[in-house]
């Protein structure tokens, strides 16, 4: 077990969120890791635009 | 990352191949290079940064060049002019490092054709070696980027001398994105950008516009998109300005660099310079001390009224105490549980009526209630709080006042001498200084004008981030009739959710780290400062030292101030600062977070110049210096590493590696000297040579 407390506050900001929003933002987040230690990232904000089209119907 | 090995072939001044191996063992973690100013520490470092990042890493903060005259020339300037095949010359870097169990190799070469045609395109390759098998990456870039953001190389990279800026009251934001960078939350601040990214953002409220939606509604997405451009126009301002006083400075320093080489103002210059920089640090020093006046007016400023309030409670605690009030004699408590009971405690009756009865209920209407004797002791102990809160208050406000006028004073004095100097300098004979203080003086009023444009534009785009802001929250509230448009409001909607949720997950991640970093830099600060004295990362992340104040004690508890910092103490704070984000960055695996796949990594700290702005603090630093990181690499000026520095590195015995650089050229710096001492030792350090001119990397 970690002798670092914390973290929940960040957890419980996120799991207070609506459902929908949790989701976009779950998918948005791995969008960005994807490209996070790239110099160029050209898609990246075509891939976010089409990620909230998607989720949000 | 813990570096190896680094050789230059023909970078700047170092000619031909050079190398130097680090030291990567933890308990002989420091590597020293020796090197008078001008023979080459700087490139040094220059040197891994442009291995790392290529010309990106040359630059300062301003995304200026920074100490590196003429940064496209990298290729020895001697073998550059004798080449024959410009692309047959290259300067080279190649780093070796470990990383996570792996060994890496980068290298970084420009040839001198590329040089000549833009030297930001260079030759980059990267390959990693794991269990005896080789990889080369496909982009290494990328891969070095993931390794050593770029991001926190200014944490890891740094001048000494000019670390102290973090400190500074005004440098929380350089903290936060610190912590930031170092810590892995880089990804949510990214993902906040590209959201609000007008293709994404901007998209999706053009789309909103496209659909069928009421006029008001219309009007209020006109009025916000005007009001975001303008809002985005006075922000392109604000940066121009800024530009604007960078190029103002540089072209001042220009005029002070002229004038100081020139015979006739060269005195007068120089002590301007020595003043100005002055000025700079009592400048700084008075708004940190506005700052902590107007804290202490607003926290603890209305004890100053309550002395009147004081001698009006304790006037009534004492009329009560005369007429014998208090502390009562007997409770009505008491008394009322002789009548319930019908019996006295002399074991008469008590009954309705009778005569006994009647002298306890008599007794009843003057006796004390144990509520009341209490809440008269509560009153009288905050009386003597406040009157002692007062009289602290009282001090502390006139100890600020003292220290401000003190300042302004000395601000006033310094620039008299000042104006006295211009007055001195412009009616100087020659006609070049004359031009030249006309034009710094024409400089000096074009700053100040931009300094006022700054206050407006800033003023004038805070005014349209509240009105974007307001808007914003008006055309959430309006409700589409339309199916499309109501959809399309949702998407936008949801972005905006989208940010605001990942800025308070980022504000309580963040918040979260305080306490840890706290407790790491408190550690570290005790390893060099006296414990009087201790360092505070804030609420609002600024960085601080916070004092005891002597024989000042309310309630118990002694009373704290923020301490006026000098160089060296903001110096020193900022280097605990890194050391404490490096030692949380090698444990950032065992810290809880909402990201996933954080690891921990070893970093090294690069420093150049490290005990320039120490002063009194050198010889502590000296001895923490193993600390700051698994890795240390010092690059030191014989200036600086004077006796007592050089006796506390042998004591602590930590010095795993130990280099000086030799310089061969026509002419020796005057302030440089033709051999080094180390430990007693006379080493050449400087060879004269009319033809050539050249760096080599020598161990001791």
């Amino acid at each position: 077990m970690s002798r670092f407390s914390g973290g929940e506050t960040a957890r419980n900001i996120f799991k207070s969120a609506p459902e929908e929003l949790q989701k976009l933002v779950r998918e948005i987040l791995e969008e960005e890791r994807k490209v996070q230690h790239k110099q160029r990232r050209p898609n990246i904000h075509q891939n976010i635009y089409d990620h909230v089209k998607r989720v949000i119907k | 990352m813990i570096l190896e090995r680094l050789v230059l072939e023909n970078f700047r001044q170092f000619r031909g191949r050079q190398e130097l191996v680090f030291s990567d063992i933890r308990e002989r973690n420091i590597t020293i290079i020796h090197a008078e100013n001008g023979f080459g520490k700087t490139t040094l470092l220059k040197a891994l940064l442009w291995a790392l990042y290529g010309q990106d890493g040359l630059m300062g903060k301003d995304g200026q060049p920074e100490d590196f005259e003429k940064h496209t020339d990298l290729l020895h300037e001697g073998t550059a002019a004798t080449a024959t095949d410009p692309n047959a010359v290259t300067a080279l870097v190649e780093l070796t490092f470990k990383h996570d169990e792996d060994r890496y190799i980068l290298r970084r070469s420009l040839t001198l054709a590329q040089q000549r045609h833009d030297a930001r395109k260079t030759d980059l390759s990267l390959e990693q070696m794991r269990d005896g098998q080789t990889y080369r990456q496909d982009n290494p870039q990328n891969r070095i980027q993931a390794i050593v953001p770029e991001g926190i190389r200014r944490l890891l990279f740094f001048n000494g001398e000019r670390i102290d800026y973090l400190a500074l009251e005004q440098s929380r934001a350089e903290v936060t994105e610190a912590i930031h960078q170092m810590l892995g939350l880089r990804l949510l601040q990214a993902t906040v950008g590209d959201l609000n990214h007008v293709n994404v953002k901007g998209k999706l409220r053009s789309d909103l516009k496209e659909q069928p939606t009421s006029d008001q509604k219309r009007n209020l997405l006109d009025e916000r998109e005007k009001a975001e451009d303008e809002l985005a126009h006075q922000k392109e301002r604000v940066g121009q300005i800024g530009n604007n006083l960078i190029a103002l400075a540089s072209e001042v320093t220009a005029i002070d660099a002229k004038l100081s080489a020139n015979r006739d103002a060269h005195e007068l210059q120089n002590r301007r310079i020595l003043l100005n920089k002055e000025l700079e640090e009592l400048k700084r020093r008075k708004e940190e001390a506005d700052k902590r006046l107007s804290k202490l007016i607003a926290e603890d400023g209305y004890m100053l009224f309550t002395p009147d309030l004081v001698t009006r409670g304790r006037e009534i605690v004492q009329r009560l105490r005369s007429e014998g009030k208090i502390p009562a004699k007997v409770l009505n408590s008491f008394l009322q549980e002789l009548i319930d009971a019908e019996r006295c405690i002399c074991s008469r009756c008590l009954e309705p009526g009778s005569e006994e009865r009647k002298a306890v209920e008599e007794l009843l209407t003057i006796a004390g209630d144990a509520d009341f004797n209490n809440a008269v002791g509560a009153l009288d102990h905050t009386m003597g709080i406040l009157d002692q809160g007062a009289k602290t208050t009282e001090t502390q406000i006139r100890q600020l006042n003292t220290e401000r006028l003190e300042l302004k004073r000395e601000m006033s004095n310094r620039e008299e001498e000042v104006e006295d100097i211009h007055q001195k300098i412009g009616s100087k004979e020659d006609d070049t200084v004359k031009e030249l203080e006309d034009k710094r003086q024409k400089l000096l009023l074009d700053r100040e004008s931009q300094i006022a444009d700054q206050g407006r534009t800033e003023g004038e785009a805070e005014r349209l981030e509240a009105q974007v802001t307001a808007l914003g929250e008006q055309i959430r509230q309006m409700e589409d009739k339309d199916a499309t448009a109501a959809l399309a409001q949702r998407r936008v909607d949801a972005v905006e959710d989208c940010v605001e949720l990942l800025e308070d997950i980022l504000k309580a991640e963040t918040e979260d780290l305080r306490p840890l970093l706290n407790e790491e830099i408190k550690k570290h600060f005790s390893k060099i400062m006296d414990r009087d004295l201790w360092p505070e990362l804030t609420d609002d992340f600024t960085l601080r030292i916070r004092k005891r104040i002597a024989g000042a004690v309310v309630d118990g508890e002694e009373q704290e101030i923020d301490a006026a910092l000098s160089t060296g103490q903001r110096t020193v704070t900022s280097l605990v600062f890194i050391a404490s984000l490096v030692a949380l960055a090698e444990r950032r695996s065992e810290i809880p977070t909402i990201l996933k796949g954080l690891s921990g990594s070893a970093f090294p700290i690069v420093v150049d110049s490290p005990f320039g702005s120490l002063s009194l603090f050198r010889e502590a630093v000296a001895r923490y210096l193993p600390e700051l990181a698994p890795q240390v690499i010092l690059l030191v000026s014989p200036s600086q590493y004077d006796g007592q520095v050089e006796k506390a590195l042998n004591e602590v015995g930590r010095i795993g590696k130990r280099y000086y650089l030799k310089f061969t050229g026509p002419t020796l710096r005057d302030d440089a000297a033709p051999d080094l001492v180390i430990g007693g030792e006379t080493i050449q350090q400087y060879a004269s040579s009319d033809q050539e001119e050249f760096t080599e990397i020598c161990e001791l």
